[in-house]
């Protein structure tokens, strides 16, 4: 379970961190299965007359060569890669040299069955979709450009009469009647392999990018330290009340916390000391707010927030001082030595839906609560000018 | 065109993206079901269809095309609403799954262009959509399909329901199904090639953005302390192959508490801000890194800087800040920092951080306004 688990991780970081070194070699692992296939197929035709009978003499030879001297150099490049996977260097040649004649071959490939009624078009565009999530679109762009000359390039030969359509092949794949058993088997191993592995590309690549969305996201919103929500998110969430508060009418507060000589802390016991008061303060107000109402938010070095929705001043006062009694009750000890701290509060209710005057009235009450002598509440409705 | 589809995808709520989806799916049903009618009523080419099929296919296609537009009138009026709407998103993906699905095996899944459709309606389905909805979806038309080839193969039903031996003439298609074809395959390929690409930038730019918003402090735009934390780690890795000095810079505004308790925390941030815009003129730009990685507190990361070229740098920051006047509330003043400097050695970068951390301490106790420089691991007393 934790190799493959691994396994996974280990794809997951080369999709999202694309290095030229690794990604020639997920490249080569992933089209050799394709081109394996059609080693197989090709060899079996060859072997069975009734397939042989289908197929234009001599091209067939001539297309398993070049089919098995593609899959020589892909192996080649695969063990080029191998013992250099971890190199984060960027390796322009590789992924150009790795993808062009891949496409080029499997196009090839492609117009010799006759794109437009063979599943060989589909194995053409999960190779695209593979390179374009290893490599990017950059090194795609030759192999691109020459596919779509060799497509168009072979609808015009065979319009004037220059080439015939599927040159390869004796007879249609399909002519309305029940198809040939060889071409039953045949059609269904190419389109069955690039569904399969079509369908695991875009949804693992899909799955890796919204887990990596999610963490993403979860970093830009929560602080670091402390778990609680950030300044930002803090903001953005005031804004959204604000606006359903001068809808709606109903109250909410604004409760502005902040640890009493906090730099003290920092500088008699140090720098830890300081980060496991504002953690034990983040999980104080962690536990004395509601889960998906309130919003608890550290938004400056020692100063946190709290947005209480349908919340009026009383109701804030009283969540205030269970908070302050939270912070008063923990007993730290550094060095030995015990201490406990205590925290200034300042709290607005919101008028008028001014979230940001709420936000500087309750910065004005933490600042008269300072003053007047630290570790106590104030509050106040934020009325509007 | 791009943008306006990135932004839409990003912000769209759950019925919008309904919406776009429906939106997105029914002309081409439309022009599929137009394509019937050809073969319904154009006599010469209905003789090489078989026509029970056909109209099955048609009256599917036909109740698909209502149950979008039906559901499109539903979601109209809903689509501002944040609501989550997981039976309405199965229902729409269910509606074009399903239809596909019947026009993918109609004309024989193995042999025509339409099986490119399959992909381009996973990948579209998937930027819009919830991963589950579509796993649900895909399994369940897959499903289907792998039953309804296992049929074929049994020989309990036809390859290619909707087509007879009579479209075909000396084994080439005759020139209506040979039109239909080119078609299904040039629309096919260019609209599947057209969103693949925009899907794959429209990631590559999201990546970028959160990625950058996750390393930025929000406040001054500085990085922040865990993507500093990074570039030094990263920085010292480098160094002990090229084996360059580099130096680490700490900083601390000085008496920074008393601006926030004179002004006020907006003015205080407003500082900072501003603060951040001196620090950065003051450095070699794109070498250097300046973070904020505390409260007032600063950091810069000096690569390939000796402790002299670092002396430069610092006095360079601080007369910067000399000259720079701070305006709060109608009154002017300035700033001063202290810092603790250190040349690294080594790739411990705890032990350069707290040797400069404890220079830091020294440049505060000796009276603020002033750096203090050394080198790291080098015994403090």
């Amino acid at each position: 379970m934790s190799a493959h688990r691994r396994l996974l991780g280990w794809l997951e970081d080369q999709l999202l961190n694309p290095r030229s070194m690794s990604s020639s070699l997920l490249f080569c692992l992933g089209v050799l299965p394709f081109l394996l296939i059609f080693l197989g197929l090709h060899a079996l035709a060859l072997s069975r007359p009734d397939a042989r009978a289908l197929y234009h003499p001599g091209m067939l030879v001539a297309l398993q060569a070049v089919v098995g001297v593609l899959a020589l150099v892909l192996a080649g490049i695969a063990s080029y890669c191998w013992p250099r996977r971890r190199d984060e260097r960027a390796c322009r040649w590789l992924p150009q040299a790795t993808v062009t004649p891949t496409v080029m071959v499997l196009v090839g490939l492609g117009i010799a069955y006759g794109l437009k009624d063979t599943p060989v078009g589909l194995m053409v565009l999960v190779t695209l979709l593979l390179a374009r999530a290893l490599f990017g679109l950059q090194p795609l762009k030759p192999a691109l450009y020459i596919a779509a000359a060799m497509v168009l390039g072979a609808e015009a030969a065979q319009r004037v009469g220059l080439m015939a359509y599927a040159p390869l092949i004796l007879a249609p794949v399909y002519d309305g009647t029940p198809m040939a058993p060889w071409w039953a088997l045949w059609t269904r191993a190419v389109f069955d392999a690039s569904m399969v592995s079509c369908a695991a590309v875009v949804f693992f690549m899909f799955g890796a990018l919204a887990r990596r969305r999610r963490e993403l996201e979860h970093l830009v919103r929560t602080d670091m330290l402390t778990g609680l929500a950030n300044r930002r998110t803090f903001m953005s969430q005031l804004e959204i009340e604000s606006h359903r508060h001068a809808r709606t009418k109903r109250p909410f507060c604004l409760v502005m916390c902040d640890i009493d000589h906090f730099k003290k802390i920092n500088d008699t016991w140090g720098h830890p000391a300081g980060d496991a008061v504002l953690v034990e303060l983040g999980r104080v107000l962690r536990s004395t707010t509601r889960r998906q109402i309130d919003t608890a938010a550290r938004i400056g070095g020692e100063e946190f927030a709290v947005l209480l929705p349908e919340t009026d001043l009383v109701q804030a006062q009283h969540v205030a001082s269970m908070m302050s009694q939270g912070v008063r009750s923990q007993i730290f000890e550094f060095d030995g030595q015990q201490f406990h701290v205590t925290q200034s509060v300042g709290i607005a209710e919101a008028d008028g839906g001014d979230g940001d005057g709420a936000f500087r009235v309750a910065d004005d009450n933490l600042y008269e609560a300072k003053r007047a002598g630290r570790d106590r509440i104030v509050a106040s409705l934020a009325r509007q000018a | 065109m791009h943008p306006i589809i990135d932004r839409y995808i990003d912000t769209a709520t759950p019925a919008s993206r309904c919406l776009f989806a429906v939106g997105a799916a029914t002309p081409f049903f439309m022009c599929f079901w137009a394509f019937n009618c050809v073969g319904l009523f154009h006599d010469e080419v209905s003789q090489g269809l078989n026509m029970g099929p056909l109209w099955g296919l048609q009256a599917a296609l036909t109740l698909a095309i209502v149950i979008a537009l039906a559901q499109g009138a539903w979601l109209w009026p809903r689509r501002r609403s944040p609501e989550r709407m997981p039976r309405a998103s199965l229902l729409c993906t269910f509606n074009i799954g399903l239809t596909y699905l019947g026009l993918v095996i109609g004309p024989g899944a193995l042999t025509t262009g339409t099986n490119l459709v399959i992909l381009g309606v996973l990948v579209i389905g998937l930027m819009l959509f919830s991963f589950r909805v579509m796993l649900i979806t895909f399994s369940v038309c897959i499903g289907l399909y792998v039953f309804y080839d296992a049929l074929v193969i049994a020989n309990l039903a036809p390859y290619a329901p909707l087509v007879s031996a009579n479209a075909f003439e000396g084994g080439r298609p005759l020139w209506w199904l040979s039109a239909w074809r080119d078609v299904v395959f040039y629309g096919g390929w260019a609209a599947i090639l057209t969103l693949i690409f925009l899907l794959f930038s429209r990631l590559d730019a999201l990546h970028l953005q959160l990625d950058k918003l996750s390393h930025t402090d929000v406040l001054t735009g500085l990085a922040n302390r865990r993507y500093f934390l990074e570039r030094m780690a990263s920085e010292r890795r480098r160094q002990k192959r090229t084996l360059l000095p580099s130096c680490l810079i700490l900083l601390d505004v000085d008496h920074f508490k008393r601006i926030n308790d004179r002004y006020g925390h907006h003015a205080g941030d407003e500082v900072l801000r501003r603060l951040a815009q001196v620090l950065i003129e003051g450095l070699r730009v794109p070498t250097d890194q300046p973070a904020r990685i505390g409260g007032e507190e600063f950091a810069v990361l000096l690569p390939d800087t000796t402790l002299m070229a670092a002396e430069t740098v610092c006095k360079r920051i601080a007369e910067a800040l000399r000259q720079h006047e701070f305006n709060m509330k109608g009154e002017s003043f300035h700033l001063t920092v202290s810092m603790g400097v250190v040349e690294c050695q080594g790739d411990d970068c705890q032990a350069a951080l707290k040797q400069a951390d404890r220079n830091l301490y020294r440049a505060k106790q000796q009276g603020r306004d002033q750096a203090v420089y050394s080198m790291a691991r080098e015994v403090d007393a």
